[in-house]
C-alpha cells in the first residue's frame, strides 16, 4: 500500500498566507526597481546594462523551489509499519432464522460465513471483534488481533443456536458494536452481515450516533429481493418455516432500509455476489480510510520524507541563483 | 541490557553536509559573472570597473562596502537548507515502555466446581460464604485479570471439551463479562469430565501465535485429568501439553482449588496433583494449592509478583527541527532579494 500523508505543523496556515505574500512582494519590488532604474538612467544608459536573460527560467526555478520547500515544511510522511494502519472492525453476524433461507450458496448464512472467513484471512493488521444478533445481541469476542480465534468462534455460530429469540435488531447490534470499539479505545468500522428486515427500526438512529462518535457503519446484504423460504428441521425432516396462520414465511433482502442505515453511518453497502465483497470492502474502503486518518492524526509510527522535496528545492534554488540576470 | 541513549541536538543524516562543497563553487561562478560585468559598459555604471584594478581605485561608498551582503545572504540560505536536509533533531529520553504479556485463564467448569467448600474454619474472616468453587474462582479471576493493566487477557473454559470464551484482548471489561457468563456443565452429563491437557493445549495453540513479550497460562482446576487416560490416545495429556508449552516459551501456573473430591459419605479424597505439578514444572511455571478463598487470593497475588511488569529499554522521542533552518533560509533569501531591489542594492 503506497500511503503517504502530510502531518502539517500547527502554524501551517501562516505558511499558506505568508509565502504567497512574500512572492508577491518580491515581484512588486522587482518591477518597481526596474521602473526606477529605467527612469533614473534613461533608455540609452539603461540599455547599456544589458538585456535581461533567463527571465522565465529563473522565475520558474524560484517558484518551483518555493513550492518544494513549502511541501517539505508541511511534513510529508509515510508509514513506518503498515500493519498498524489497518482498521479495527466489528463483525455483526445476523443469526436470525431468516439467514437459513435458501437464496445463498447454499444458504444466506453459509455465504456469510464464507465472506467473513475471507476477510479474517486477508485482513492482515486489523483487529476484529465478533458479535451475534437477532432481536438480542451477544458479544462473542471483543477486539482482538487473533484472527484465527475469531474465525474459530465464527464457526461455532449457527442461526437459532446462540440466540434463541427471533427477530432482527440492527440498531442494538450497532450500539454494542460501537461499545466494543470504545472498549478498545479506538474509532473503527461496524460491519453488519445481515439480510436486513430491521423489525425494530432503530438502525438509522444508531448509525447516526455511531457516526457522531467517529465510527462508520457498513453492511453486506445477503439474500435476494425476490425472497426465499426458510428451511428448518422439523422432527428429523426438512420443512419450511411457517407463520402463525400456517403459511410459508418468505424472507426478502431489505436493500432500501440497509442503504438508509449505512448512509446514516457514513458507510458503504454491498451485496453478497461473488463471495469476496467483504474483503474488497475492507481493502478498498476501510483500509485506506483508516490509514489516511491514522497517519494524519499522528497515531502511527511514520518515516519523514521531507528530505526529498527539500533537496529538490535546494537544487532549483541553486539553479535560479546561478543563472545570470543580464548579458 | 541497558541501552545508552544520547539526548540533545544531533544531525540525523550528516552525510548530506557534503552538499556544502557546492557553495564555494557557486560563489566562484558569481565572481566570474561579476568579472565579466567589470569589462562591460555596464561595469562603468555599476562601479565595478572602478574596483577591477583597471583604473585608479576610487573611495568605496557605503553601498559598495555592503555590496557583498546579498550574495552572502543567499549563500547563507543555501547553507541553511543543506543543514535542514541533514535533519537536525532533538532526542528526548522517554520513560521505558511497559511490556505486556498475553495471559490466558483456563477455568474448570466441570460439575465438581459446584462444591461450596472454600470456607475457612473461621467463616467470619472468609467471605466465600455459600459460593461455589466456580463462583469464587470467577470472582477472583476477574479481579486478577482486571489488574493486569499492561497485558492482553483471554479465557478458555473446559470440562470434557475445551472452549474458547475470549481470545486475548485488551478489552478487560468485555473479557470480564464473558467470564461472568461462564456456567457449570450438567452433572453426570456427556460433558462432565476434566480435560486439563486439552484446555492447556487449546490455550497454548492460541498463545503460540502471539507476538507478546511473555505468554502465560493460569490453570484453575479442582480435579484430575480423566479424559486423556491410558486408553485415549487421541486426547492431549497434561504432560504433552506441558512439553508443547515449554517448546513455545509459554509458562503455565497451575492452581489446585478446594479440599479435593467429596465422597458419598461426606469425607474428602485428596487430589492427585502429580500431572498438574509436572505440567507446571515442565513449562517453567509454578504449582499452587488453594483450599479457600483467602488462599486463592494469595495465589493470584503471588502470580502477579511472578509475572510482574517488565520494562523495555528506555525509549526516545525525536523532535524534528528542520523547519527552523528552512524558515531562516527563506527569510535570508527574501532579505537578499529586497536588498538588491532597493536603493541600497547594487545596480544589476
Amino acid at each position: 500500500m503506497n500511503t503517504w500523508a502530510l502531518q502539517p505543523p500547527p502554524w501551517w496556515p501562516w505558511l499558506v498566507v505568508l509565502v504567497p505574500i512574500a512572492l508577491l512582494l518580491c515581484v512588486v519590488c522587482g518591477r518597481r526597481y526596474h521602473r526606477q532604474v529605467r527612469a533614473e538612467l534613461g533608455p540609452r544608459q539603461f540599455a547599456l546594462l544589458g538585456a535581461r536573460r533567463f527571465v522565465v527560467a529563473r522565475a520558474t526555478c524560484l517558484g518551483l523551489a518555493v513550492a518544494a520547500i513549502s511541501i517539505a515544511l508541511l511534513r510529508p510522511v509515510v508509514p513506518g509499519r503498515e500493519a498498524q494502519l489497518a482498521p479495527d472492525v466489528v463483525l455483526c453476524v445476523d443469526v436470525s432464522r431468516s439467514m437459513l433461507a435458501g437464496d445463498g450458496d447454499p444458504t444466506r448464512f453459509a455465504s456469510l460465513r464464507r465472506q467473513a472467513h475471507g476477510l479474517l484471512q486477508g485482513g492482515i493488521g486489523s483487529r476484529f471483534a465478533l458479535l451475534a444478533f437477532t432481536s438480542d445481541v451477544q458479544t462473542i469476542a471483543p477486539l482482538t488481533a487473533d484472527r484465527d480465534a475469531v474465525a474459530w468462534l465464527l464457526d461455532e455460530l449457527l442461526p437459532g443456536a446462540v440466540l434463541t429469540v427471533g427477530g432482527t435488531n440492527v440498531g442494538a447490534a450497532i450500539e454494542v458494536g460501537c461499545a466494543l470499539l470504545e472498549g478498545g479505545a479506538t474509532a473503527g468500522d461496524v460491519v453488519l452481515l445481515t439480510d436486513g428486515e430491521d423489525f425494530e427500526g432503530m438502525g438509522e438512529r444508531a448509525a447516526m450516533a455511531a457516526a457522531a462518535s467517529g465510527h462508520r457503519v457498513h453492511c453486506v446484504g445477503f439474500g435476494s429481493q425476490a425472497g426465499s423460504k426458510i428451511v428448518i428441521d422439523r422432527a428429523g425432516e426438512q420443512a419450511y418455516l411457517q407463520d402463525a396462520s400456517g403459511d410459508d414465511v418468505i424472507t426478502r433482502l431489505d436493500v432500501a432500509s440497509l442503504r438508509n442505515v449505512v448512509s446514516a453511518g457514513d458507510g458503504t453497502f454491498v451485496r453478497d455476489a461473488d463471495g469476496d465483497e467483504l474483503l474488497r470492502l475492507w481493502r478498498d474502503d476501510l483500509l485506506p480510510y483508516a490509514a489516511e486518518n491514522r497517519l494524519a492524526a499522528g497515531e502511527a509510527d511514520v518515516v519523514p520524507r521531507f528530505g526529498w522535496p527539500l533537496l529538490a528545492g535546494l537544487l532549483l534554488l541553486m539553479l535560479h541563483l546561478c543563472l545570470p540576470e543580464r548579458r | 541490557m541497558i541501552a545508552v541513549v544520547a539526548s540533545g541536538m544531533h544531525l540525523r543524516e550528516p552525510s548530506w553536509l557534503v552538499l556544502l562543497v557546492a557553495l564555494p563553487a557557486i560563489a566562484w561562478l558569481w565572481r566570474l559573472q561579476r568579472r565579466g560585468l567589470a569589462w562591460s559598459a555596464a561595469g562603468l555604471l555599476t562601479g565595478h570597473a572602478a574596483t577591477s584594478g583597471v583604473a585608479a581605485p576610487l573611495p568605496l561608498s557605503a553601498r559598495q562596502r555592503l555590496a557583498w551582503l546579498p550574495a552572502g545572504l543567499q549563500l547563507l540560505a543555501l547553507a541553511l537548507l543543506v543543514v535542514a536536509i541533514a535533519r537536525p533533531v532533538q532526542i528526548l529520553v522517554e520513560p521505558p515502555e511497559r511490556l505486556g504479556r498475553d495471559v490466558l485463564l483456563c477455568l474448570d467448569r466441570s460439575s465438581s466446581m459446584a462444591v461450596q467448600d472454600l470456607v475457612a474454619s473461621n467463616a467470619a474472616v472468609d467471605p466465600a460464604g455459600d459460593e461455589t468453587r466456580l463462583q469464587v474462582g470467577k470472582r477472583l479471576a476477574a479481579d486478577f485479570l482486571a489488574g493486569r493493566s499492561d497485558d492482553r487477557v483471554g479465557i478458555v473454559t473446559f470440562a470434557r471439551f475445551a472452549d474458547l470464551v475470549c481470545p486475548p484482548t485488551a478489552d478487560r471489561v468485555a473479557c470480564a463479562k464473558l467470564l461472568a457468563a461462564t456456567q457449570l456443565v450438567d452433572a453426570e452429563g456427556p460433558e462432565d469430565a476434566t480435560a486439563i491437557g486439552a484446555a492447556v493445549g487449546m490455550a497454548a495453540e492460541l498463545l503460540q501465535r502471539s507476538q507478546a513479550f511473555g505468554k502465560v497460562i493460569v490453570l484453575l482446576t479442582d480435579g484430575e485429568e480423566n479424559v486423556a487416560t491410558a486408553g485415549a490416545e487421541d486426547e492431549i495429556a497434561p504432560l504433552h501439553a506441558g512439553q508443547w508449552c515449554r517448546d513455545h516459551d509459554i509458562r503455565v501456573h497451575c492452581i489446585a482449588l478446594g479440599r479435593g473430591e467429596q465422597m458419598g459419605d461426606g469425607s474428602w479424597r485428596a487430589l492427585d496433583t502429580t500431572a498438574v505439578q509436572q505440567l507446571a514444572k515442565l513449562s517453567g511455571g509454578q504449582f499452587f494449592r488453594a483450599a479457600n478463598e483467602r488462599a486463592l487470593r494469595a495465589v493470584y497475588a503471588q502470580i502477579d509478583r511472578l509475572e510482574a511488569v517488565q520494562f523495555a529499554d528506555p525509549g526516545t522521542r525525536v523532535i524534528e527541527w528542520y523547519a527552523v533552518p528552512v524558515m531562516l533560509a527563506l527569510l535570508a533569501l527574501l532579505a537578499a532579494h529586497l536588498w538588491r531591489r532597493s536603493r541600497l542594492g547594487e545596480l544589476r
